[in-house]
């Protein structure tokens, strides 16, 4: 068995443990996906404090809803589902908020890490508005796959929608964001 | 490859869908191709830039839904007797007794017929030889009115009761067993409110 099995195996393991209601399970759970459930609902939403009232929201949910968690179903995907549709929900009640540029990276904590020395802050702070600026669905695959680091297999059972279609989103959303980027530079795209 | 199959082939690599040789066709490609390869170039600062957009949302968080959830009550320890009952047919349990009294009744009644009616090889009979039995251990037949007084061959013997506490025998088992029925609901009610 190699490693990644052997890890797959953990986390279910830990998973049907924390949905039989085990609450310190449920901490370790909540440990764990956290940062990409937040960074989801910051990354769609554009505001922390909102983003932080719906993932715990969306963690009561699951606690809530664990009695009718399909085992057979890659938890991942089944818990960002929630928060995707709980993000829509909060997005179509309200008009969309456009952060200021880098305002929402301040609590990074690769603040110390070497690679992110060596990206430009400036770069990120524009990249955050720019994909703000992109059609929700266009968002969350990007995030999803490029922050969250999901397959595109996940992306499609969180987003509800074909393979094939989350493709053409990621597609499309990477090339208005290198163009854009370029734009910005000043150089060619 | 051209420059368009070269740009398919980049978005494939990062959806990690693109096959080794594809890939290679690719880095050929990159290789010979100044203007592919700096297109590949800034896809690669874009995604570098995008782990980057990762935010933590503290320390609280976890404390904040710990606090929110509702534990579910524990499961209740139930003593082995309980368990045992618990484990059988709450109704099997009770139509068993029930017929262990109508054979002690019946039997009470001092009626030879019944004796060759009763369950042989239940709990308690007629055996081969026309006598009355008892299985020893007797406490299963004594529970269910098995006439004592009979021993099987080779199995310690019991002495008789009489034939009034043959028939209390089933009463006082069917009031124990509703009662540890009985106190295990209750002990459950207790613990999940």
């Amino acid at each position: 068995m190699n490693d990644v099995q052997s890890r797959d195996l953990d986390d279910a393991e830990q998973i049907r443990v924390a949905l039989q209601g085990d609450p310190g399970a449920f901490a370790l759970l909540v440990g764990r996906y956290q940062r990409r459930a937040f960074t989801l609902a910051a990354r769609l939403l554009g505001d922390l404090a909102e983003a932080e009232d719906l993932v715990q929201e969306s963690f009561l949910k699951v606690w809530g809803a664990r009695d009718r968690y399909d085992p057979g179903r890659a938890f991942a995907s089944w818990f960002f589902n929630i928060v995707y549709r709980a993000c829509l929900n909060r997005l179509r009640k309200r008009r969309p908020v456009v952060p200021v540029a880098g305002s929402i990276s301040t609590r990074d904590p690769r603040d110390a890490d070497p690679e992110k020395v060596a990206i430009d802050r400036r770069t990120r702070g524009e990249l955050a508005v720019m994909l703000q600026t992109l059609p929700v669905p266009y968002r969350a695959a990007f995030v999803l796959r490029h922050v969250n680091d999901l397959s595109i297999k996940e992306i499609a059972l969180v987003l509800e929608k074909p393979e094939g279609t989350v493709k053409t989103l990621i597609h499309r959303a990477r090339e208005m964001l290198r163009r854009r980027m370029c734009s910005s530079e000043g150089r060619r795209p | 490859m051209n420059c368009k199959e070269a740009r398919r082939y980049l978005h494939e690599r990062a959806d990690g869908s693109l096959e080794p040789a594809g890939s290679r066709r690719l880095d050929r490609h990159l290789s010979r191709c100044p203007v592919c390869d700096s297109h590949a170039l800034q896809l690669e600062e874009l995604y570098a830039a995008a782990r980057c957009l990762a935010i933590d949302p503290g320390n609280d968080l976890v404390m904040a839904i710990l606090e929110k959830i509702e534990v579910p009550p524990r499961t209740v320890f139930l003593p082995p007797p309980g368990r045992i009952f618990l484990r059988f047919d709450f109704l099997t349990v009770h139509l068993v007794l029930a017929a262990g009294i109508w054979i002690s009744v019946l039997r009470w009644m001092g009626s030879p017929e019944v004796s060759l009616a009763s369950p042989v090889g239940l709990f308690g009979g007629l055996g081969f030889d026309g006598s009355c039995f008892e299985m020893t251990p007797p406490l299963p037949g004594l529970l269910l009115g098995g006439l004592p007084g009979f021993s099987i061959p080779g199995l310690p013997y019991l002495a008789p009761p009489s034939c009034e506490l043959s028939l209390s025998m089933p009463l006082i088992a069917l009031v124990l067993v509703s009662t540890i029925s009985f106190w295990q609901v209750f002990a459950q009610k207790e613990e999940t409110t």
